[in-house]
């Protein structure tokens, strides 16, 4: 805009400096403002991504055209925004801000490895301090080091080891097998990485010498020596000099715990910048306001022009006021909001300029920036003329977020899935199942699918939490622990046994420690009903296997069953009682009916002669030790188990038919259960009340 | 100009001169009442940045900062005419409406744009942030504190909980252990944090169990003893008898007895006994022995034989049931207090070391700050001259320390030695009663 053509305020009577500064009591007139505003473009985009996207469109535009354009924004998350927009053109701008160390590379091992001193290195932040470009960098061996550390992940550190110890990454080393290196490379793990906890007071000196060392010797790998990547580059000299300059003047720094020295390094490594070594785009430029000022480009875009922003507000402090500052002849807080407006003023005289905002954030509507308000606001009012030429402004503007808001339109509408129902041959389909599988195959058979004929796992968690499923594996181990030492009888104080056992296996099972007191709690309620029933199952019978793997094969049907029951007793007289533990509650008569058939099946492998010569079972029981403990059972009679004999037969056999398919989601108790292949199935593009789709697949 | 009732009832809620408590339903223009009250509190020369508006979301905050804006944005562009209009439909009587007020009137965008500090159309939470930034001293709270979100709430409650648990007070976390259901004690802990102020540093056990009633000495054994003299268990086995198991509440009672383990009785027989024998809580006659009519009054009259020792029993049972209650009450209320003791203050030791305030320790700190006598009217004197009208929006969902704060605020204005005598002071106040929460 150029600002000369806008006609001051016609005044009407003598003007004091307060009207000076609000305006004036009449109407003001604008001339030419249609032509004063036709370089202006007016963007008010839905949100901060439509803003982004709107301004990376014009950046990509004005390097097809060969002009020189600029960004200028005080908000970085736009900036960042922007560049990561046009990415998807292989366009990078040229940012004056670099990235502050703290966010480069060698930085962030340097805040990780603070980190892993402060607190107990978990699964997931060993894994980050391996899988970091400059650990084990620079290095001929590094392809070792990083098949070593995807390994390490899927077969220890998701399974079994959500705080590592020396003891579990030696034990892993030594399972390998073609691996020489290994048992050397675990330990230079433990070394490096797990025993970096030291958490207490220290000396900065001491901190930032123990520090560097750590991080050297990680970033070195293994055969040792100096790091052979992590200094170099600007942003590794940058770092390495800020890390001298702390070494340096570490002595007048006191003593600080680890926390407390993770954070100071964080905050002294956001200090620099370091700028990005690839070389950017001639053309297209991304300023801080400051830099502006001095510099001009054929295209201008002012972004992020909301309150808050631009101008930011100025920041309460615990100084004096306004007033007791004016009267002490201090500067005011507000002078940054001219500052600010000064900067503003510069940039908007350009050629060609855009004025830019987001109506809305990530939590609510957002007040223009200032300037902004006064120019819309001016225009809308003044004239009819400068009423349309605002009008120009906010159409170009929109044209620009609608044509950026195409860009993530899909060309084509895909159209959504329909519930599948794969038909794999014959020869690919499972033939030999669990128990529990059972279960799975008749509420969602596609879950079998595809973990028997596609051969998919679902990966644990890497971050493991204390959660049920957790607290029921351990509550099987306990229990079983109790069944093998007891063997022989219960003891008189059986119920302090058990809950000493209980204590054991937290200790080694459970390493949260509040997890593992009220765990503890919950068994000791349900303990004096256990051991009172306990009592009970021992005048029964005596426990001869404990979760024992076993199969049947069942010739007629070409079909394997397994299973590894809780607990199997046997009777004086010889016959079987089958015991199912439950974490929370027994299942239903109608589950049972329906689908959870695990105790009636492994009754049924026990009459095939599964449970070496216990093959007689007098009853299933399924012990819950929710709240308060509870157990439903059921004489086993030969009618029922012909039955269950003649339902199971019918389900493989059904199975086996080539026309048959495994339908997702079958029948699930709840829609809001979730699968692990629920995903995969595309669910969500259907929903249960569609018909699955038969198709074959895999021939 | 004519207007109808409704536009009147705005108009004089808007009128600045009183202060106001307006009771107005959803969808009645409370917040169009508010913004008229604000402009009308401008064109009255009121500095905007004497002007505290408090609302109940960010996002009510910012689109009533809008719609002010547009408002006097529109007057600065108003013809002389349209204005005077405009002006008279907010209320302004005619003869108010002079030259110089129409110029006020235009000079309003701007000032309110350009307040010094920005017009505080804002939360309460935010409000007491910007005040606690600037008396951090007098808060006692590290001058650069960090707000913190629900997420950083929860991990850093889960960190402090292992703190705990991990050997800094064990008994504390078992407190909680024993009566805590389910794996997560997230919510349970939120609870308790909403409620700190209340437990302060947690009540003793002697003092919780006064608060019950429970007399010294009373111990699970004795109220079990008083009830279970001997003979119990053949007695029940004896009414058994008389009950016909295929009627629903005949074998409701009898699987109790089984149930009752009679050689080593506890406290969960005796309230096995209760449900047998006494009257529901909420019947007509609450936790009654059914003398004479259990299970039914002819069956009562059979078992005359057996009647004078039940009848004794149920007495027995009818005197145990608040005794019963009120210590397991006093057991878990203690356990409460036993884990709050522990945990309260690690938790705000941890925020303390991270210089982390939560939502409620914005509005706690706050209140505290503004009820120090003396202070408030520091307080409100450094507050860049003050504020002379305040303004509550939702005032049904504002909470008593809440309003604390806007009491202790709006207290300096009548009695506040510092306060300016010579200028009018008002607050204003909009809920709905039928919206409270």
């Amino acid at each position: 805009m150029k600002l000369e053509e806008i006609k001051e305020y016609t005044v009407t009577k003598k003007v004091g400096a307060d009207e000076q500064l609000f305006g004036s009591v009449s109407v003001p007139d604008i001339l030419g403002a249609v032509e004063a505003a036709s370089g202006l473009t007016l963007i008010e985009a839905p949100t901060p991504q439509a803003e982004a996207a709107a301004i990376a469109l014009r950046l990509r535009r004005a390097a097809e055209d060969g002009i020189t354009a600029a960004l200028i924004s005080p908000d970085v998350t736009l900036t960042r925004q922007v560049t990561a927009a046009l990415d998807r053109w292989g366009i990078e701008p040229d940012d004056s801000s670099g990235l502050p160390l703290s966010h480069t590379a060698p930085g962030r091992l340097l805040r990780h490895v603070a980190e892993a001193r402060a607190t107990r290195v978990s699964a997931e932040g060993l894994l980050v301090l391996l899988k970091h470009p400059l650990t084990h960098a620079g290095r001929a061996d590094r392809g070792e080091h990083l098949k070593r550390t995807r390994d390490l992940e899927l077969q220890l550190l998701r399974r079994e080891a959500p705080f590592p110890s020396r003891a579990d990454l030696t034990r892993w080393a030594e399972r390998r097998k073609n691996d020489a290196g290994a048992v050397a490379w675990a330990l230079w793990v433990s070394d490096t990485v797990l025993d970096l906890f030291a958490p207490e007071q220290q000396p900065l000196q001491a901190h930032v010498s123990a520090h560097l060392e750590a991080v050297e010797r990680l970033s070195a790998g293994p055969g040792g020596g100096e790091p052979a990547e992590l200094w170099e580059k600007e942003e590794g000299r940058k770092t390495r000099a800020q890390m001298q300059a702390l070494t340096r003047e570490a002595e007048a720094g006191g003593t600080l715990t680890a926390a407390e020295y993770r954070d100071f390094l964080t905050a002294i490594l956001a200090e620099e910048e370091a700028r990005d070594p690839v070389s950017p785009h001639p053309r297209i430029m991304i300023w801080g306001t400051l830099e502006a000022r001095v510099q001009g480009a054929d295209l201008v875009i002012l972004g992020g022009l909301n309150e808050g922003s631009w101008p930011s507000a100025p920041g309460a402090d615990p100084w004096l006021n306004r007033r007791m500052r004016a009267e002490a002849g201090l500067r005011l807080p507000d002078r940054v909001i001219g500052l600010a407006a000064h900067d503003f003023q510069q940039s908007v005289g350009g050629a060609e300029v855009w004025l830019s905002r987001a109506r809305r954030d990530a939590e609510t509507e957002t007040v223009p920036s200032r300037w902004l308000n006064r120019i819309t606001n001016l225009m809308e009012g003044a004239s009819d003329e400068s009423r349309t030429a605002l009008e120009g402004m906010r159409e170009r503007g929109a044209d620009w977020v609608a044509m950026a808001m195409r860009l993530d339109e899909p060309v084509e509408t895909v159209e959504a899935a329909k519930r599948p129902a794969p038909c794999p041959p014959v020869g690919q389909r499972p033939g030999q199942l669990s128990v529990t599988d059972i279960e799975k195959l008749i509420r969602d058979p596609y879950a079998i699918y595809a973990r028997k004929v596609l051969g998919l796992h679902a990966l644990n968690p890497l971050r493991q939490m204390p959660d049920a499923p957790l607290r029921g594996t351990i509550l099987h181990d306990i229990l079983r622990r109790f069944t093998e030492v007891t063997k022989e009888g219960l003891p008189e104080d059986a119920e302090a046994l058990l809950l000493r056992i209980t204590e054991e296996m937290l200790e080694d099972g459970a390493p949260w420690p509040a997890a593992r007191r009220i765990w503890l709690a919950r068994i000791a309620r349900v303990a004096p009903w256990f051991i009172e029933t306990e009592r009970a199952r021992r005048a029964l019978g005596q426990p001869v296997l404990l979760e024992e793997k076993r199969r049947t094969r069942f010739e007629a049907l070409d079909f394997t069953l397994t299973a590894k029951p809780d607990r199997v007793d046997v009777t004086p007289d010889g016959r079987v009682i089958l015991y199912d533990y439950k974490t929370g509650g027994v299942p239903t008569k109608e589950q049972e009916a329906h689908y959870n058939k695990q105790l009636w099946l492994e009754a049924l492998m026990a009459r095939q002669g599964a449970f070496d010569d216990h093959r007689d079972v007098a009853r299933i029981s399924y012990i819950g030790l929710g709240s308060g403990g509870k157990i439903t059972e059921a004489e086993v009679s030969t009618a029922e188990l012909d039955e269950v004999a003649q339902g199971f037969a019918r389900l493989i056999t059904h199975f086996a038919d080539p026309g048959s398919g495994y339908p997702s989601r079958r029948a699930m108790e709840k829609l809001a259960y979730s699968g692990d292949f629920d995903h995969l199935a595309r669910h969500g593009e259907w929903d249960e009340t569609m018909e699955p789709v038969k198709a074959k697949v895999g021939e | 100009m004519r207007f109808d009732d409704a536009t009147l009832a705005q108009i004089e809620a808007a009128d600045p001169g009183a202060s106001t408590w307006l009771s107005a339903n959803a969808g009645s223009g409370k917040t169009r009442v508010l913004t008229d009250r604000v402009a009308r509190l401008l064109l009255r020369e009121v500095p905007p940045e004497r002007i505290l508006c408090l609302t109940y979301t960010k996002a009510a905050a910012s689109e009533m900062q809008n719609r002010l804006f547009r408002r006097l944005g529109e007057w600065a562009m108003l013809a002389e005419g349209e204005l005077r209009g405009a002006l008279i439909g907010l209320g302004v009587p005619q003869a108010e409406v002079t030259e110089t007020l129409l110029a006020r009137a235009r000079t309003l965008f701007a000032r309110a744009i350009e307040t010094p500090g920005g017009l505080k159309i804002q939360t309460i939470h935010s409000f007491c942030a910007a005040i606690l930034r600037r008396f951090p001293l007098e808060a006692g709270v590290s001058p650069r504190f960090t707000e913190m979100d629900e997420r950083a709430q929860a991990i850093l409650c889960a960190d402090v909980l292992d703190g705990l648990a991990g050997g800094g007070d064990v008994g504390a976390v078992d407190a909680l252990a024993e009566y805590l259901s389910g794996d997560d004690a997230m919510p349970f802990l939120k609870a308790l944090l909403g409620r700190r102020e209340a437990i302060g540093a947690g009540a003793t056990r002697d003092e919780v169990f006064d608060w019950f009633g429970v007399p010294a000495g009373e111990t699970e054994a004795r109220i079990v003893a008083d009830v279970f003299e001997g003979g119990e268990a053949d007695l029940c086995h004896a009414v058994s008898a008389y009950l016909d198991p295929e009627k629903k509440n005949h074998a409701s009672n009898i699987a109790r007895f089984q149930r009752v383990t009679w050689d080593a009785p506890g406290l969960a027989d005796v309230e096995l006994l209760e449900e047998a024998f006494l009257s529901g809580s909420d019947t007509k006659t609450p936790d009654t022995a059914k003398i004479g009519s259990f299970p039914t009054k002819p069956i009562w009259a059979q078992m005359a034989e057996l009647t004078p020792d039940l009848e004794a029993l149920m007495e027995r049972v009818e005197a145990a049931r608040p005794r019963r209650r009120a210590f397991q009450a006093a057991q878990k209320t203690a356990a409460l207090h036993r884990f709050a003791a522990g945990f309260l203050p690690a938790f705000e030791a941890a925020k303390a070391a991270l210089g982390w305030l939560d939502f409620d320790d914005l509005i706690l700190r706050t209140r505290a700050l503004l009820s120090r006598g003396g202070v408030a009217q520091w307080v409100l004197f450094r507050l860049d001259g003050g504020i002379d009208h305040i303004l509550v929006d939702e005032a049904q969902d504002t909470a008593p320390a809440q309003w604390e704060i806007i009491a202790d605020l709006a207290g300096e204005f009548a009695s506040g030695a510092g306060a300016r005598t010579d200028v009018a002071r008002t607050i204003f106040v909009v809920g709905d009663k039928k919206q409270s929460i």
